[in-house]
């Protein structure tokens, strides 16, 4: 089927689902009112069906028009702020032969976007907001991320398709459609599935559309930025995404619970992007690109297909555009950056303690050692019923507790206490092993460091630390905890030791 | 299960009965005692006709074979480690003895280790303590492990396992050491391989040491034979192969392919016909024909041997094995179940219903 067929199809769809809802309104209001008038009792009985009805469906319709969220996300740049951005995009639209949008905004994901604030199921739009992601900016060359634009812009490129702009638009309605029913009522859950259904044989028809899109979006990108550079970029992005996932998940946010935040954030970003030890790890993403999954309704082809079809296009660059990072795009960068990170925070991060990355990773690491300890202080003081502390622990030990300060049980039921001792030793040593860690640790004599992968090691200022020894034989059948406790009292740990949290 | 139930008239019948009986006796069906169980599960024969002994007489416990073994162990349950110490140190020399010694106490001390101490501190770097010792870490590992599957064993017990098996290793070694003639500590590593899944070159290495200090050690071909088996860390055609080797090596070790079989009938349904298995069956019978079942390792035999003529269907032979072990039902291959009693009756009451009805392979006559 051609293009502008099927884009025809899916614009009669559209308004289709107008005349659907608002024709099954009049009508039964219609209905309604015929009834009252000539049967006054049926028309009330009547009533009872057609309001709740009624309701729903205009409820349905209110969903389509309104936007999910109130608050556009991200950070808004005037031309003012940054001409050079402005400029490329405005050159790019240009190019691609669209209007420039009314807003860019700086988001803290891996992506970039335009979306149009609409009306009628995209029919009318209001406005159009470019959305660029932080991480593209400091991750993508300059060439790059004229792909990753031109692509976002060719979408709504005025050319053959007049109509698929309306179609794409369409899409983001369509999938908002009945969003906000109350599904605990029956009549909207009833509602909000016939709405769903003709949703999703919209979706379906325009999917063919959506993906003839991608590919002419992405001849945008390769005539603009030239088949190399978006190819690359297309390649890049993988990348940047498992960069970003575990730089938020693992770094940024190590030590949220505990009220700290990194100082600066994309320092942190780019020293991550960096690392050798990711690099082996990152190189393999980038040779091969897997296509991320973005749920059933995703109307982009498969990575893989894109790259291969742009490589064949075989396109130069216009001239004039650099292979320079593309940051220096951006007048004064991190503050825009880091702020745009922040805004994608909750909005109790403005609270959080602000501390440099050794700091932060060495707080996230004992936060999880400290919880790994608190069963062994509670089974001792228990045990000794003395207040929770490394002293009660050893005392513990002394007194020959430890089969009680263990909690796994051998796999035999018949075992005899010899067994249940050796599972006690397994479960402490490694508690008692992270306790005393901490001693040292906050007696400022060693730390946790946190490597970009996340892992985390213990690093000691003197190689006099190494309690293994000691450790064991706190331990051991017939043991002792008096080593321990030298080495301890050495380096000026209080007895009463507790860690704090 | 139920339904299946329905085309098997014969056993519809027997489970009705259990829950009437069950119901007589006012528990649930998986209460009843073994006993009324069996009563009503096995096959209703003369044993006596057949000159056996009555099903009532047989038992899973086994009757006193070392009496000094049998003594110390009384006196370590005491907390008394002298005499054990003693014997462990007489039996050097005596190497499949000495396994059997160290192995029973090395249980016990799995359990309880305080005599083991007092034997530490009372005879400082004695080398027997630590050939005990080690065997004992094997037994303490087990322990930990449990004998559930994978998905029953935590990650802790497993982690025990481990640990403690390294442990054994360790001083399984410094007991090779320190007891350089004695076959023992090579055994305990032998044993331990399987836990620690030591590869096909390491184990042959251990196995070398092994052989060279003992040929013939019986528990030694034993562990190795379970190594070799294809639910640890060999295949049925390696395990026979084993088998077979050591079975060619002494008319003792003429059991093992038998053993071999019965682990791989699972896999390899024909074993049981398979002309190694049947030769080392014919020469483990006329080994067999000139001995009683006074030992363990005899009652093993002629239990593997009657499995194995039950399956080539030689019942009239197998009647004769279960004659020659009278009352004893505590060795292999009936202790690899909860209830070797009930299995060693339900196998002799099949090999005696056939006889009865003339079924199967006659004896040759010798």
């Amino acid at each position: 089927m051609r293009v502008s067929l099927r884009a025809a199809i899916s614009v009669a769809l559209l308004v289709g689902f107008y005349v659907l809802a608002l024709g099954l309104v009049c009508g039964l209001l219609a209905l309604e009112t015929y009834a009252l008038i000539e049967r006054p009792f049926v028309g009330l009985k009547l009533a009872l069906f057609v309001v709740p009805v009624v309701f729903a469906l205009v409820k349905g319709l209110i969903s389509l028009e309104r936007r999910t969220q109130d608050e556009v996300p991200g950070i808004l740049v005037t031309p003012a702020e940054q001409p050079a951005l402005w400029d490329l995009v405005r050159r790019l639209a240009a190019d691609v032969g669209t209007r420039p949008p009314d807003e860019i905004r700086i988001l803290a994901a891996v992506n970039a976007g335009v979306a149009e604030d609409t009306r009628f199921l995209g029919l009318r739009v209001l406005k159009r907001r470019m959305f660029i992601g932080a991480p593209l900016l400091t991750s993508l060359t300059e060439k790059q991320l004229i792909a990753v634009l031109a692509h976002e812009l060719g979408h709504y490129a005025n050319k053959d398709t007049r109509l698929a702009g309306v179609v794409v638009s369409g899409r983001d309605a369509m999938l908002r459609a009945g969003s906000h029913m109350n599904t605990e009522h029956w009549f909207q859950r009833m509602i909000a599935k016939l709405f769903r259904g003709y949703a999703k044989l919209y979706l379906r028809v325009s999917q063919a559309i959506s993906r003839h899109q991608e590919f002419a979006a992405d001849r945008f990108a390769a005539t603009l930025a030239g088949s190399s550079a978006a190819a690359s970029a297309w390649r890049e992005l993988p990348v940047i995404d498992a960069a970003w996932n575990l730089f938020t998940n693992r770094h940024l946010t190590v030590a949220w619970e505990l009220g700290y935040l990194p100082t600066t954030f994309f320092d942190g970003f780019a020293r991550l992007r960096t690392s050798p030890e990711l690099h082996e790890e990152l190189e393999e993403i980038r040779q091969h690109p897997q296509t991320p999954d973005r749920g059933p309704y995703d109307s982009h082809p498969p990575l893989q297909d894109r790259i291969a079809a742009i490589e064949a296009l075989g396109l130069e660059p216009e001239q004039g555009w650099g292979d320079r990072p593309a940051q220096e795009l951006l007048t004064d960068p991190m503050p825009l950056l880091d702020a745009a990170v922040l805004n994608t925070l909750v909005s109790d991060a403005a609270t959080k303690e602000r501390v440099d990355w050794a700091t932060l990773g060495h707080i996230g690491a004992r936060a999880g050692v400290v919880r790994g300890t608190e069963r062994l202080l509670q089974a001792s003081a228990t045990a000794m019923n003395q207040p929770p502390s490394l002293t009660t622990v050893l005392d513990a030990l002394d007194a020959g507790h430890l089969i009680s300060l263990g909690t796994h049980t051998p796999g035999n039921r018949e075992a005899g206490a010899r067994a249940r001792r050796e599972m006690a030793r397994g479960e402490v040593l490694p508690e008692l092993s992270a306790l005393v860690a901490l001693a040292f640790s906050d007696a400022g004599l060693a730390r946790w460091e946190l490597d970009w992968l996340g892992r985390t090691t213990f690093v000691t200022s003197s190689h006099d630390f190494d309690m293994a020894e000691h450790l064991d034989a706190a331990v051991a059948d017939h043991g002792s905890t008096e080593a321990l406790r030298t080495a301890l009292a050495t380096a000026g740990v209080a007895p009463d030791y507790r860690p704090a949290h | 299960m139920v339904l299946s139930l329905l085309f098997k008239p014969k056993e519809l019948i027997t489970v009705i009965r259990l829950m009437r009986e069950a119901k007589r006796l006012g528990v649930e069906i998986d209460e009843l005692p073994t006993d009324v169980v069996a009563s009503f599960v096995l096959p209703k024969t003369h044993p006596e006709r057949y000159g056996l002994v009555p099903d009532a007489e047989v038992t899973a416990t086994s009757p006193l074979e070392d009496l000094a073994l049998a003594a110390v162990k009384d006196d370590v349950r005491a907390g008394n480690w002298e005499n054990a110490a003693d014997l462990v140190t007489a039996t050097h020399g005596d190497w499949d003895r000495r396994q059997r010694v160290v192995s029973t106490l090395a249980g016990l001390a799995a359990k309880d280790d305080t005599w083991m101490d007092a034997w530490q501190t009372a005879r400082p770097g004695d080398p027997h303590w630590i050939v005990v010792h080690s065997m004992s870490l094997v037994s303490l590992a087990w322990e930990i492990r449990g004998s559930g599957t994978s998905s029953q064993t935590t990650r802790e017990q497993f982690d025990g396992f481990h640990r403690v098996l390294f442990e054994a290793r360790e001083a399984a070694s410094v007991a090779a050491a320190v007891m350089p003639d004695d076959p023992t500590p090579w055994n305990t590593m032998l044993t331990l391989a399987r836990g620690l899944q030591v590869n096909h070159d390491e184990f042959r290495a251990i196995w070398a040491e092994l052989v060279e200090r003992d040929p013939l050690h019986h528990n030694g071909h034993a562990q190795a034979l379970q190594y070799w088996c294809r639910k640890w860390h060999g295949s049925d055609e390696l395990a026979l192969e084993f088998a077979a080797e050591a079975a060619a090596k002494s008319p003792k070790l003429l059991g093992l392919p038998l053993q071999a079989a019965y682990e791989a009938e699972g896999t390899s349904p024909d074993v049981w016909k398979s002309p190694a298995v049947v030769s080392a069956l014919d020469a483990l019978l006329v080994r067999l024909a000139d001995e009683g079942a006074d030992t363990y390792s005899l009652r093993n035999d002629r239990g593997y041997a009657i499995y194995a003529l039950l399956e080539l269907q030689r019942f009239e032979e197998a009647v004769g094995q279960f004659r020659a072990l009278g009352a004893l039902a505590d060795a292999g291959p009936w202790n690899y179940y909860d209830e070797p009693r009930l299995r060693f009756l339900g196998q002799r009451g099949i090999a005696v219903k056939a006889v009865a009805k003339g079924k199967g392979v006659k004896a040759p006559v010798r």
